[in-house]
């Protein structure tokens, strides 16, 4: 007898690292491994289904003694037959490997992704009833099928089933995948969650460009910020005097005509900015309008992702840095190689993934720190729904230190109850806060295109 | 992707209904008065396999079974024996299958494929209520209706007095 | 323990009778059976029937409850703990935290948005507030003043239709009415 149980111990962990039991070969096949498949936990109960099914067998039983009718007696034996049937079915272990296949390994902003799912019975007893929910990735949704299935497989058998997913920004996780296994007569059934591994990831094409205005600012960099300083550039500052050394194509001729002095003409200079841009990921920046929307953390992202090729396009040197329970940094710098950096940030780094952080996130702190890393004359670039008061705070806080800051909100907020509608005025009221302070905000609707509203902001900026 | 539909399964919910429809044409041959209860069975029954109601489902079972009794215990027709082990056989089946439609309705859902796993359960509650028919419905001939009343009374008591000691448990 | 075990026995042993007698018909005809002892087992029978079938509808059916992976992970939408709030708080006065905070945020919101939509100074928002001059609503005017003024009688005498206390109706009609002043500004 402990031989036979210890047996079906090794069952159950050749069902949680199942691919030990058929061999590798398969792994290889698909072209994608599935990393290791666990058992997380295990639960088994009773559905009390057939509970009761005895009633039968008594109330007829017991008219039919007391009437003296055969038939009402044979009627009571079909419920004891069940009864019978009940006590010698059981249910089986979960001997399944769940094998995950996309149709595209990486998939680009916006596809559909088809996702099938493969589930051998890789024991040796009939799975009669069989119910497999798959883990779908928080942040993606089906939007197509389900990822769901009821079946039954004998020994070695294998049923599939497919659902198909909006790709979003981010490396998304493959949650637990839960199966359900009865016996025939659903009497009990055992619960089991298996990790499965395997995530999708999507990396946001970075490439589209928005003209995103800078603020003016000094630094040594040329570029396209304009200064009011005297200088190089295209656009006329002022003239002085004629040095020595003064380049020739930049000599005032027409005055030298006209005058007999020389002068050399001085342009606006234009230089290039440094720019941070700061992320808000904390949990308060997971909002969203609705549940078919992005949330607003990954709207200013994806903003971000715009903005940074624009900038690096037109010679800014940018960084990216975030209000995050996780440390997101990445220096200011130029050229192909960042541009690669941010690109593998973008699509990797765990506290860009699409899903709402665990940890609180103290603004005081992280502004502090911030503040450490950034020299003065760095812009910040805050992406935020400006949804609470800490928000507000971390701008003020950067602004009052000497950083020009500017807010890009996308708005997350909605009119259908009246604590929506409030929450949309205190948000106003805080935009409203934040202009006085000198701070720039842009507040995005992101049901507008984001370069529209950048525009018509823009034109407002220039006034 | 919106809401997933929980509601009972198609196949096993259209399977229930017809066993119990088996159900209440075999109480109407034995006896019309099972039938009419057995007909108030498929009533609340229908209902709960469309919205997915435990209760209505169970409920409709009780009342089909009965329709059963009541049918077994008034009708005396020249084959009511096997109408009525058929009958009740259909009305386990309803029963069983409609609660296993709204048990994967609720787990899976509408959309999702379960037809193997129904047919699966289905064929198996069908087996066990076939070949009981066709057993006891044999015995009962070979044995005629000559059996002991003393011996079943005997079983009838046994059962009670196991049943009753194992609900303690 | 051991009452059940001697009834489980004498259940097994009544069964083993009960099918020799099936298997051998002759030694059952030596027995007869009093009509009123068949009822007596036929009636003990229902009952049972009836108790097991009572006790079923009792127990309810088990089975896990699947998640839905399908749709996107579960997030509010900005003022969703608002409305909570305002419920809390409306519903029960030793809720002082909550009304606590109902209050400061529709303060604070008051203010700003009558600095906003009037374009005049802090003080002079205040000032309206604690006055009253910045709405026509008397439930809103009383949330910050305290007392209901200008309604009429009639309206005063609410009944408590829906069971809500007067703090809720003054903060629903204060935040509403803050609301609608910021919309009409924006529009």
């Amino acid at each position: 007898m402990s031989s036979t149980l210890s047996q079906s111990a090794t069952d159950e962990s050749t069902a949680g690292g199942a691919e030990s039991g058929s061999g590798p070969s398969t792994e290889t096949r698909d072209g994608r491994s599935e990393g290791s498949q666990r058992i997380i936990s295990e639960t088994e109960e009773d559905t009390n289904h057939w509970r009761g099914i005895g009633a039968l067998t008594f109330v007829a039983g017991g008219a039919g003694v007391i009437l003296k009718q055969p038939a009402l007696l044979l009627a009571a034996v079909v419920a004891v037959a069940y009864l019978a049937y009940v006590q010698v079915t059981t249910v089986p272990q979960a001997t399944v490997r769940i094998q995950r296949e996309l149709s595209d390994p990486t998939p680009d902003l916006g596809d559909d992704l088809t996702v099938t799912v493969r589930v051998s019975n890789v024991g040796d007893r009939v799975l009669p009833d069989l119910r497999v929910v798959d883990g779908v990735p928080e942040e993606l949704t089906v939007v197509g099928g389900t990822a769901r299935l009821g079946t039954a497989l004998r020994p070695g058998e294998t049923d599939s089933f497919t659902y198909t997913l909006n790709a979003r920004r981010g490396t998304h996780e493959f949650k637990t995948c839960d199966t359900i296994v009865r016996d025939w007569a659903g009497k009990r059934e055992r619960h089991t969650r298996f990790r499965t591994g395997g995530e999708v990831v999507v990396t946001p094409s970075l490439s589209s460009t928005l003209p995103m205005p800078l603020r003016k600012q000094t630094s040594q960099y040329a570029g396209r910020v304009e200064t009011d300083l005297a200088g190089d550039g295209v656009e006329f500052h002022s003239t002085r005097e004629y040095r020595a050394g003064d380049p020739l194509s930049r000599v005032d001729w027409r005055r030298y005509a006209r005058t007999g002095d020389l002068a050399t003409l001085q342009f606006r200079e234009e230089r290039a900015a440094t720019v941070m841009l700061l992320l808000d990921l904390r949990q308060e920046a997971y909002v969203r309008r609705d549940d078919d929307d992005l949330h607003a953390a990954d709207l200013g992202i994806n903003a971000a992702g715009q903005i940074f090729t624009t900038l690096l396009e037109t010679g800014d040197r940018v960084g990216i840095t975030a209000l995050a329970p996780q440390k997101v940094w990445l220096s200011p710098g130029l050229g192909n190689e960042h541009r690669v950096e941010v690109e593998e940030l973008f699509a990797h780094h765990p506290a860009l993934s699409a899903e709402r952080p665990q940890g609180r996130y103290s603004v005081t702190l992280g502004v502090r720190n911030l503040r450490k890393r950034l020299s003065g004359d760095i812009q910040v670039m805050f992406f935020s729904p400006l949804c609470d008061d800490d928000a507000v705070k971390a701008a003020q806080l950067l602004h009052a230190h000497g950083h020009k800051v500017t807010v890009l909100s996308p708005d997350p907020t909605n009119d259908e109850t009246l604590g929506q509608r409030f929450a949309s005025v205190e948000r106003a009221d805080r935009i409203s806060k934040l202009r006085q302070g000198g701070v720039r905000v842009l507040d995005w609707d992101p049901d507008e295109p984001l370069a529209e509203s950048i525009a018509r902001n823009t034109v407002r900026w220039s006034r | 992707m919106t809401e997933i539909d929980r509601r009972p399964v198609r196949l096993s919910a259209i399977v229930s209904l017809g066993a119990a429809a088996v159900a209440a044409l075999a109480a109407i041959l034995t006896a019309s008065v099972g039938g009419v209860v057995a007909g108030l069975g498929i009533v609340a029954l229908a209902p709960g396999l469309v919205v997915g109601s435990r209760r209505l489902v169970h409920g409709g079972g009780v009342v089909l079974a009965v329709g059963m009794v009541f049918a077994g215990a008034t009708g005396a027709g020249a084959a009511a024996e096997l109408f009525l082990l058929v009958g009740t056989a259909a009305t386990v089946v309803a029963w069983d299958v409609g609660q296993n439609a709204v048990g994967l309705g609720e787990q899976l859902g509408r959309e999702a494929e379960t037809t193997r796993a129904e047919l699966a359960h289905i064929g198996a509650t069908l087996v066990v209520g076939g070949v009981t028919v066709g057993v006891a419905y044999g015995l009962y001939q070979v044995a005629g209706s000559g059996q002991p009343l003393p011996a079943l009374v005997m079983l009838l008591v046994a059962a009670l007095v196991l049943t009753t000691s194992l609900r303690q448990t | 323990m051991k009452s059940r075990t001697l009834l489980a026995v004498f259940g097994v042993a009544l069964a083993l009778t009960g099918f020799v007698l099936v298997a051998a018909p002759g030694l059952a005809s030596s027995i007869t059976l009093d009509e009123a002892v068949l009822v007596v087992v036929g009636l003990l029978g229902v009952l049972q029937g009836a108790r097991v079938a009572i006790g079923r509808s009792r127990t309810s059916y088990e089975q896990v409850e699947t998640p839905d992976p399908e749709a996107s992970q579960d997030l509010p939408t900005p003022g969703d703990e608002f409305d909570e709030m305002l419920v809390t708080a409306g519903s029960d006065r030793r809720e002082i935290e909550t009304r606590e905070t109902v209050r400061t945020r529709l303060e604070r919101a008051a203010i700003a948005t009558i600095v906003r939509t009037e374009g005049c100074t802090r003080a002079e928002a205040e000032r309206q507030l604690e006055s009253g001059e910045w709405t026509d609503d008397p439930y809103a005017r009383a949330f910050f003043t305290g007392s209901v003024e200008g309604a009429s009688l009639l309206d005063r005498f609410d009944f408590q239709r829906d069971n809500r206390t007067q703090y809720h109706r003054w903060a629903v009609h204060a935040a509403s009415e803050i609301t609608r002043q910021s919309e009409a500004a924006e529009a």
